[in-house]
């Protein structure tokens, strides 16, 4: 099986280098973000103290966003486009496990992730004054953590690519998921200035849980006691999306 | 190599596509499975090959189910669609065949050339004519050497020369496995197959050797008529004293008359009709009373 992860995963890899749009929302679009909220809010001391910086607090932002934005995005456009031209058709009836060609497919959305979060990282530290904060528990929770947020995005991602019928709707279906975690999570708007009915979904959407430990854990806050509702979120969504995601198989009937 | 299926049905939705098919496939060649669209052709085969589950009944490839790997390695499928990474070089969709594969030993280019296609190895497959990336995906399906073979209809949307050109590749395929061919061009498809499945609204209606098929039916003339001259042609037979059998479609009306009564024929005046030897869409539409397709582009 090995064999066919990596045969994928090498195709997969290249067929993404050649997806200029798919690069622009993984790679440009990240640094961008940081380049405009850095430039305006980079150098601002934060509410946690003068050794916390604007750019500290926007970087792991930048992080869920662009996790959640491959996962709700480019993930269900691959995923259905192969469903349609029935590609995906092909691949099943290779003779390999059922889940190796999408394994294959998220590691190597979550592989470019990886490079894009080290490349706008970078460019943070590097002109806009970032420090970093983490312990080595920080930084290895924080490593769980952004596995957990990829399993979650890629997973809601794949389910909205699997059950729905047809591009258009499942792209629809994905582009208004994405925007209302946009706008209650805090990325948009702080969830503070919102009114309390919204404040009350943003508590049910998976995006304000991962911004609220992923900042903690960057700036070194991260307590358990105080972020003990948004932890148990994000375990329980990352093992029911697991399950759920072994479970599920493509319908072709 | 077998292919077994017994009582296989398969519904949706309360709807029944498939209604108990039993085939037992043992002998290389090709085993035809013809019937206009609709018929279940697509259904049926995609059980074969484990994407559908049936609703009841069992397929078993070399004694396995469909779903496992035993079976996905014994079967090589193509499907309806030109599914091809648009992105994708050509050379880059042959080798991934081969990593999964595990094939070695196996000159991509030079295997190309069997197909016309070795001068398009550093093309991308978006770049590929509709017939070309046909040959293509038949050249993937094949590289493998799996010795059961199934192929929806792989000549569908082609023109006649690529058509008898993909069809001659799986004439050649087939001297030592078991290929499974769906196809609505019924009388191309039947000068190359060996064997013949006539499904119609989920049903086998006539099945065997493609020779033992064309000699059920004792009719070997055909006179094709239209609505609004039936009658007169139909009364022109009868005063010849000709024996008919008739099957109407639409406004096509078909006569099916005896070898025997050929001689009577001459005397048959056949401005307002066609006078023609039964081929293999009018067997298929004397057991159906439909049409496989609207015969537009029969001519390969």
């Amino acid at each position: 099986m090995a064999k066919s992860y990596i045969a994928f995963f090498k195709l997969e890899l290249k067929v993404l280098a050649r997806e200029p749009v798919t690069l622009f929302f993984m790679i440009i679009l990240p640094v961008i973000l940081t380049v405009v909220f850095g430039g305006a809010f980079g150098s601002e001391a934060t509410k946690y103290g003068d050794h916390v910086l604007g750019i500290d607090t926007i970087v792991p932002v930048n992080i869920v966003f662009l996790l959640a934005n491959v996962g709700l995005m480019g993930v269900p456009i691959t995923v259905v486009e192969l469903k349609e031209q029935e590609i995906l058709k092909r691949y099943i009836t290779y003779p390999i496990n059922y889940k190796t060609y999408f394994v294959s497919l998220f590691s190597v959305f979550s592989f470019v992730s990886v490079l894009s979060t080290l490349l706008f990282s970078l460019i943070a530290f590097l002109f806009y004054g970032a420090k970093w904060h983490m312990n080595i528990w920080d930084f290895l929770i924080f490593l769980v953590l952004y596995i957990a947020m990829t399993i979650i995005f890629d997973g809601i991602g794949s389910l909205i690519a699997l059950l729905v019928k047809g591009s258009r709707t499942s792209s629809m279906v994905t582009s208004g998921f994405f925007l209302s975690l946009i706008f209650t999570s805090g990325v948009a708007l702080p969830v503070e200035s919102l009114p309390a009915v919204v404040q009350k979904i943003a508590y049910m959407f998976p995006m304000y849980h991962c911004i609220e430990v992923a900042q903690m854990l960057w700036i070194s806050e991260f307590r358990f006691t105080g972020l003990w509702d948004n932890i148990l979120y994000i375990a329980a969504a990352t093992a029911a999306l697991m399950v759920f995601l072994g479970r599920v198989k493509v319908k072709w009937d | 190599m077998q292919v077994k299926i017994t009582n296989l049905k398969k519904s949706y939705n309360k709807h029944l596509v498939l209604k108990n098919i039993n085939m037992e496939l043992t002998k290389p060649g090709i085993y035809l499975i013809a019937g206009p669209n609709g018929s279940g052709k697509t259904t049926l085969l995609e059980i074969i090959i484990g994407l559908r589950k049936p609703t009841s009944g069992e397929v078993l490839i070399n004694n396995s189910t469909p779903d496992t790997l035993e079976s996905k390695r014994a079967i090589g499928f193509l499907s309806q669609q030109n599914s091809l990474r648009r992105s994708c070089y050509v050379y880059e969709e042959l080798k991934l065949v081969s990593e999964i594969y595990s094939i070695k030993n196996v000159n991509l280019p030079e295997y190309l050339s069997k197909y016309n296609l070795d001068e398009y190895y550093r093309y991308k497959t978006g770049k590929l004519s509709g017939g070309s990336r046909r040959r293509l995906l038949l050249a993937m399906t094949l590289l493998p050497m799996q010795e059961i073979i199934v192929l929806d209809e792989p000549v569908s949307g082609l023109d006649p020369f690529s058509r008898n050109e993909i069809w001659n590749m799986i004439t050649e395929v087939s001297r030592d496995r078991i290929v499974i061919v769906s196809d609505h061009y019924l009388n191309q498809a039947a000068q190359y197959s060996d064997y013949v499945y006539l499904l119609d609204s989920g049903n086998v209606v006539l099945h065997g050797g493609i020779k033992d098929v064309n000699s059920f039916l004792k009719k070997s003339l055909v006179v094709k008529g239209r609505k609004n001259n039936h009658e007169s042609i139909e009364n022109r037979l009868r005063y010849l004293g000709i024996e008919i059998d008739l099957k109407v479609s639409g406004t096509v009306y078909s006569y099916y008359i005896n070898e025997t009564d050929k001689q009577k024929l001459k005397d048959l005046d056949i401005k307002d009709c066609n006078l023609n030897s039964v081929d293999f869409e009018d067997i298929y539409f004397y057991y159906t009373g439909k049409y496989s397709h609207d015969g537009s582009e029969e001519n390969g």
